[in-house]
């Protein structure tokens, strides 16, 4: 199993790399497991815990973590294919002069995505969770204790491209960033209310194929603010880079909070 | 296909117990799982079939009560049914839903020899 999430696989089935660098293996703990046969009087022992304890318990010293070193923590999460890559690669060359950012890419498998951010400069590191289909808060640990991101400065997580697990496992980000793309269903803040629920920032993505395809955004909108009436929106394209002014500005204003504590 | 890990935190904690109270087979593990959790029950059931081998929970039963989602509508001050998540109140069709139940993710017990 791996250290906090399972998805029986042996731990040493995520790996944690920078582009360029090969893969290797860690130590860890292995659980050891006793075969018993001889049977005593059976009892119940009240347990009361809850199942996401131990991954709640470390997103929240992740989030004490960020708090102290007023790093602004997002967790992008989306369908594949939506275009969190590529918003960020937009976002990291477009703010390069004012602002720092750092990324962790989660894919089940390759480089491919954090060859293209380290390409923009920033730092960048892969972790490839192999079957899991989603980050859990001790990656997001093993993965900070090697990327170091400076004080100060933006660190983006791109989770698994999965719009069910990963609404599951907080990571101690400061907020989760929702893209859907207009080459989806217009309907899909109905079909997994659960990420939508959880969103603080929905971005609808490649607003530049809008004539091209039947998607309503309107009702894209409504149907989240269904599930969330809190929830705010930005029309993009991170092709053209319409609409990408206001994700500047927000991010601008989250990172400054951060910085200040407030 | 999260419920995998969830199993494995059910595990985890179903074997820390066992093992603190010094007991050497667990028998049935009670957990609850809500309506509004994001948790597929079948889905949980097969991957706790698989996940169990191994472990002290080897041969135990999962006894699973479901919780159902319960909101209450601070216009209206109804309590109602919440199946899925929304926001908007079915009785008044106006307020923001406060959920009261329905998000457990817990184990309640564990019966070991």
């Amino acid at each position: 199993m791996c250290d906090t999430c399972g998805c029986n696989q042996p731990p040493e089935a995520v790996t944690f790399r920078k582009p360029g660098e090969a893969g290797h293996h860690h130590d860890h703990n292995h659980h050891h497991h006793d075969h018993p046969h001889d049977q005593g009087a059976s009892r119940t022992l009240q347990v009361e815990t809850d199942i996401l304890q131990q991954n709640n318990l470390l997103a929240q010293r992740n989030r004490g973590w960020f708090e102290a070193k007023g790093i602004l923590a997002l967790n992008l999460v989306s369908s594949p294919g939506s275009g969190k890559t590529t918003v960020l690669e937009r976002t990291i060359t477009a703010l390069k002069d004012g602002m720092d950012v750092s990324v962790i890419e989660g894919d089940q498998q390759t480089l491919n995505d954090a060859d293209r951010i380290a390409a923009t400069g920033a730092p960048v590191i892969q972790v490839n969770t192999g079957k899991g289909c989603h980050l859990d808060a001790q990656m997001i640990r093993r993965a900070c204790d090697k990327l170091a991101p400076a004080d100060g400065s933006c660190l983006m997580i791109e989770n698994v491209g999965n719009l069910v697990c990963p609404a599951m496992f907080d990571l101690g980000e400061a907020a989760k960033v929702v893209i859907i793309s207009v080459t989806e269903g217009d309907d899909k803040p109905l079909k997994y209310p659960t990420m939508f629920a959880a969103a603080d920032l929905c971005m609808i993505n490649k607003i530049d194929l809008l004539p091209y395809v039947d998607f309503d955004v309107d009702k894209c909108e409504q149907a989240a603010r269904a599930v969330n009436p809190r929830l705010e929106f930005f029309r993009i394209s991170a092709t053209t880079g319409e609409g990408l002014e206001q994700w500047y500005d927000w991010l601008k204003n989250r990172l400054g909070s951060s910085r200040t504590g407030s | 296909m999260h419920e995998m890990s969830i199993v494995s935190g059910i595990l985890d904690i179903a074997e820390n117990e066992a093992r603190s109270a010094g007991a050497r087979v667990i028998n049935s593990v009670e957990i609850e799982v809500g309506g509004l959790a994001g948790v597929e029950i079948p889905s949980l059931e097969f991957c706790f079939e698989v996940a169990r081998r191994g472990t002290l929970a080897a041969g135990a039963e999962l006894i699973i009560h479901e919780i159902p989602g319960r909101g209450h509508c601070p216009d209206c001050d109804r309590e109602v049914a919440v199946e899925y998540f929304m926001a908007v109140c079915p009785e008044c069709g106006q307020a923001l839903l406060e959920i009261l139940q329905g998000r457990e993710l817990r184990v309640r017990s564990i019966n070991v020899d």
